[in-house]
């Protein structure tokens, strides 16, 4: 601060200096503040500066006692955010953009073109076995379907028909066993599609599946039947255009939700598999588990 | 262990054993946490960003990221403090990155002119629309330090600057506001017109014309 003089008006600070001036202070160079204070103590603008910088503070003051309530609703609306950070914090929930981390920490790229290669592939028999499963029309239908699987017209086309719905009850440590039946359920839809033959619940290995029947109803207020909301799912995963090898609207740990199986970006046998709300974020980000499982 | 509410424990150290209980993974201590002091927390998001939307949402994200930050306290300040700090830097961030809504400026001088008060025009003086007219760093300093009682060298520690910032920035605040206000037909003069319980504006101040 500068020096005041009778002939230099003091700063705005040094003014502000004498709001609180006690010949008993240490905080201000005593001295500075007797020059500045003879200063105003002679000069009508810096005194009147001076009175309203004190009365400012004191209007301020009084507003500032008044303590303005919460707007309604901000109450809960503040205890559900730290909810979802504590469900967070206690690895119930993730939020899908950490999900995007975890996979690309584990070197897990998608190279779109391979994915949705290897993805119409199998989508050819899960087309194959779809039309089985909700058209009763039969052996034609398959036979067309099969004609049509490889020239897939656009995203939809190829996510149509894909999502099912178990019953299983997903839980962490079943997880690599029950991906591999719902797989399992799905390839043996295939074989026996392409056989000609009707839906059977037998399975390569000869696993029993944990499948119930498939419960058309259980699909119907799920957005991921539709391709278009499954295609705005995988958009949310950071998988836009890929295909999944499955998609199970089912429970995880006793609460709905979708599995999707993503296959291995670089051609091997680990599979993605995202585990996420019923809307699969389209409400908002619910990721409830991620993991890389080995066929 | 989260502190038994039967404890004795009171203020800063209550608030230090809540957030230790945080951090080793109470459930419910930060929630409690929060509770004791959100309505000082809201006031202060409230009064730097001067409309109910966006300070709700600067709350908001502000106390997720306390949450989740909150290993990150080392105790030596309050947890007042340190929650005050979040807060306002989550506000001033909205500010910064033009999230919030835009509020009228001040003319680019920063100090006042030092001429006569002009004719009363108005009856009605808001000390609290003339404060969003400030610089935002100017705002939250008086904020702090004239409408929360704060001491400035715990608004220093909130805002992260020195103590003699603070008094500068409080300073000037404090003489760009009285410009306004002067402006407005308020006359300093007389005696600072606190505002009834309940209203929204101060009283005008005595004298002057409608």
């Amino acid at each position: 601060m500068s020096p005041a003089t009778h002939g230099a008006h003091p700063s705005p600070e040094e003014v502000d200096a004498l709001l609180d001036r006690s010949p008993d202070t240490d905080v201000y160079d005593v001295d500075l503040e007797e020059r500045v204070g003879v200063h105003v103590a002679d000069c009508e603008e810096c005194r009147r500066l001076l009175e309203g910088m004190r009365a400012v503070r004191g209007l301020l003051r009084a507003e500032g006692a008044r303590v303005p309530e919460l707007p309604a609703g901000l109450d809960d609306r503040l205890a559900a955010a730290l909810a979802r950070a504590s469900a967070e914090r206690e690895g119930t929930i993730v939020p899908i953009a950490n999900g995007r981390e975890a996979r690309e920490r584990t070197g897990d790229r998608v190279p779109r073109w391979l994915t949705a290669a290897a993805g119409l592939a199998v989508l050819a028999g899960a087309a194959v076995a779809s039309s089985q499963l909700f058209d009763v029309e039969g052996s034609d239908s398959v036979t067309g379907t099969q004609a049509g699987a490889g020239q897939a017209e656009s995203a939809d086309d190829a996510l149509a028909g894909l999502t099912r719905a178990s019953g299983t009850d997903y839980r962490p440590d079943q997880l690599a066993t029950q991906v591999d039946a719902l797989l399992a359920g799905t390839a043996a839809a295939e074989l026996d599609a392409t056989a000609g033959g009707d839906v059977t619940a037998e399975t390569r290995s000869g696993a029993a599946p944990t499948e119930a029947p498939l419960a058309d109803s259980d699909l119907r207020d799920s957005p991921l039947a539709d391709p278009a909301g499954l295609a705005a799912c995988l958009a949310e995963l950071d998988a836009a255009g890929q295909v999944p090898l499955a998609v199970d609207v089912a429970t995880w740990e006793g609460q709905p939700a979708a599995v999707i199986v993503l296959p291995d970006p670089s051609g091997g046998d680990t599979l993605q598999v995202w585990v996420v709300g019923p809307r699969c974020g389209l409400d908002g980000d619910q990721l409830l588990h991620f993991q890389a499982v080995r066929r | 262990m989260r502190p038994d509410p039967d404890d004795e424990i009171e203020g800063p150290e209550r608030d230090r054993a809540l957030m230790r209980a945080h951090v080793a993974g109470d459930p419910d201590a930060f929630a409690e946490l929060v509770r004791l002091h959100q309505g000082r927390l809201w006031a202060v998001a409230l009064r730097t960003l001067g409309n109910t939307e966006d300070a709700a949402d600067a709350l908001q994200d502000a106390l997720v990221s306390a949450f989740r930050a909150a290993a990150t306290y080392r105790g030596d300040a309050a947890v007042t403090t340190w929650l005050h700090r979040v807060v306002v830097n989550a506000c001033l961030d909205r500010v910064r990155r033009g999230k919030a809504r835009p509020t009228v400026p001040l003319p680019e001088t920063d100090l006042p002119t030092r001429k006569d008060d002009h004719a009363v025009t108005e009856t009605r003086l808001d000390v609290t629309a003339a404060l969003a007219r400030l610089p935002e760093h100017q705002r939250v300093a008086l904020v702090l330090v004239d409408m929360h009682d704060m001491p400035v060298a715990e608004a220093a520690q909130v805002l992260g600057v020195a103590e003699g910032t603070v008094k500068s920035r409080c300073a000037r605040g404090r003489a760009a506001l009285a410009a306004v206000l002067a402006a407005q037909g308020w006359n300093p003069g007389t005696r600072p017109d606190v505002a009834e319980p309940g209203t929204t504006n101060p009283a005008p101040p005595t004298g002057d014309t409608t």
